[in-house]
């Protein structure tokens, strides 16, 4: 165990892509936390208004509130870390480095580890990232700092690093399938960002799809089902509907979708040749 | 002397093409063992078998009389075709990482490196390396773990001249250590000149295994050459144990029966007035016995 994750270290440790990804990443992570206020300002100095409600009185990031506020946006940037597991499985793919691991006597099993050690690394990084950017906002601006309302709904940043770790899985298995890295990184944009949201609206709404049963396939997809755990926060504050729990159906979805990533993954392993 | 590696009926298909047919071979400890055969014979298929990156078919494998591991593989020290190395981290960074997979201390990277003449370039990235020096990088590589077993696969491929003679100095140091060794190559000139034992594979089937030494025994052709050719071949063709006698342009190459050696042959033209100015006995060469054996199997 420690030594797939020395030999994941190792190969990391003087990449400068992978440094400046997560630094671009850290950046990204940071803009979304902090920005929040500037957002609500440009929104009013559009002359917007929820209900009559001046956008800046949102109480964005207030205790307990700001962690399911932070890490559902959060959330949208998590491809930006599955580009550099795609890059780092690519890079021992087109390299022939798995290849030659093995042959120097690692073996399948360790890589996995040593992959899955990468992903649980990058979920903990970006968690305690957004856990750290949370307190600093939250002692900024929250109306109530107390720790029971700071350490409440931490269950929202267990979501968090769950459904960085399955978005992972699934790009680490798409490497393994497809050895091109730039056309994954394209296709997995493509198919979270557009695809899948596009084939979820059409089954939700579209008006010949009469039979009740489409509209309810939509939360089977995995894509989808990352999403719905961790509900939308922001109807909260227009329509007092108050949803902060994680949905138990979306996270059994979820745990069904990543036991598939990694089945996916030890079958081509295991059966393919390492070329 | 102990048993480094048994193949028993290994059989790889890639789609519809037999890379590797039941494939039966047994390598002793401190043999150094030429796998020969032409391009897409199935060597490298093979040496991806016992090395766990190519799936078998059939058949199976056992390294040092045991099931094959991971661990095991540690022991050994392998180059498959193109030397495999991270483009943007330097010699040494690269060779962590074998070295942390193989358990063997840092502290050993730098010897490694010196013995194949990289230790100057060590903190240089492996993509600003000569075809040359990537090839000497792999081989270092193999070297790191000091294994009692090493895998060449086309160890000589893309060096210069002088390159292949420093590889081929280098096999035979290793080798001199007692280490066995399995170099597949269809250069036959450098298995001849390397190897003890060989096999001979043709669309991955073996068509031949055995000694290189009993190959290249003596053949009864003598090339000679006196002061006067003609009064030499007149002569020759009095002795009836000469059968055949050929003009090779500046010396005769002669055929003889068994009953004669080089020194009954230049002890009969002296004594016959000829002094010769060539006599030598012609080897057989791997490549004659590697063809001759193409052909019988044809």
């Amino acid at each position: 165990m420690t030594s797939a994750i020395k030999l994941e270290w190792l190969k990391l440790k003087n990449y400068p892509v992978f440094w400046v990804l997560i630094a671009m990443y850290l950046f990204a992570l940071m803009v979304v936390a902090f920005g929040g206020t500037f957002f609500l300002e440009w929104l009013k100095s559009k002359g917007l208004d929820f209900n009559g409600v001046d956008p800046t009185m949102l109480p964005l990031y207030d205790f307990p509130d700001i962690w399911q506020n932070l890490t559902w946006l959060a959330s949208f940037i998590k491809i930006l870390l599955a580009y550099v597991v795609i890059i780092s499985v690519n890079n021992d793919l087109s390299y022939n480095l798995l290849r030659q691991n093995i042959i120097d006597g690692f073996s399948k099993k360790n890589y996995l580890v040593s992959k899955i050690a990468l992903i649980v690394g990058l979920a903990l990084m970006s968690t305690s990232a957004l856990f750290g950017a949370g307190l600093v906002n939250g002692f900024i601006h929250s109306e109530v700092i107390s720790a029971r309302y700071i350490f409440d709904e931490m269950e929202f940043l267990a979501a968090y690093a769950l459904d960085i770790f399955v978005f992972c899985s699934f790009a680490f298995l798409l490497s393994l399938i497809i050895k091109k890295a730039g056309f994954i990184i394209v296709a997995l944009t493509i198919y979270s960002l557009m695809f899948e949201p596009l084939l979820c609206f059409i089954l939700e709404n579209a008006p010949f799809l009469t039979d009740p049963i489409w509209p309810n396939i939509a939360q089977f997809l995995p894509i989808s089902a990352l999403n719905n755990l961790i509900a939308i926060p922001f109807p909260k504050y227009i329509f007092q509907e108050v949803v902060t729990d994680i949905p138990i159906k979306p996270l059994i979805i979820v745990l069904v979708w990543e036991a598939i990533f990694v089945g996916g993954i030890v079958y081509i392993l295991n059966k393919g040749d390492i070329k | 002397m102990g048993e480094v590696l048994k193949i028993s009926r290994l059989s790889k298909k890639f789609g519809k093409l037999q890379a590797v047919k039941e494939l039966d071979l047994t390598i002793n400890e401190g043999q150094i063992y030429g796998m020969l055969g032409p391009n897409g014979s199935g060597k490298t298929t093979t040496l991806g078998m016992i090395l766990d990156v190519v799936t078998p078919d059939s058949g199976s494998y056992r390294w040092f009389g045991q099931k094959p591991t991971a661990k095991l593989r540690t022991k050994i020290g392998s180059i498959l075709e193109t030397p495999c190395f991270y483009p943007y981290l330097n010699a040494f960074d690269n060779l962590k990482i074998s070295a942390h997979i193989k358990g063997v201390s840092f502290n050993s990277i730098d010897a490694a490196l010196d013995r194949v003449g990289l230790l100057f370039r060590k903190n240089d990235k492996f993509k600003t390396y000569s075809l040359g020096m990537k090839q000497r990088l792999s081989i270092a590589s193999a070297l790191l773990a000091d294994p009692p077993v090493l895998i060449l696969d086309e160890p000589t491929n893309g060096l210069d001249p002088q390159g292949i003679a420093e590889i081929r100095n280098l096999i035979k140091d290793i080798s001199n250590q007692g280490k066995s060794i399995i170099l597949a190559s269809h250069l036959l000139d450098e298995v001849q000149k390397i190897c003890t034992n060989f096999c001979v594979l043709r669309n991955g089937k073996k068509l031949f295994d055995g000694e290189v030494a009993a190959i290249l025994k003596d053949t009864m052709q003598y090339e000679m050459s006196s002061l006067d050719n003609v009064a030499l071949s007149q002569r020759l063709a009095l002795n009836n144990r000469v059968m055949k006698i050929q003009d090779e342009g500046d010396y005769l190459l002669i055929t003889t029966d068994e009953s004669i050696d080089a020194a009954k042959l230049n002890e009969y033209c002296h004594q016959n007035g000829i002094i010769l100015t060539r006599l030598y006995n012609r080897k057989n060469s791997l490549e004659n016995e590697f063809l001759k054996i193409l052909e019988s199997n044809d």
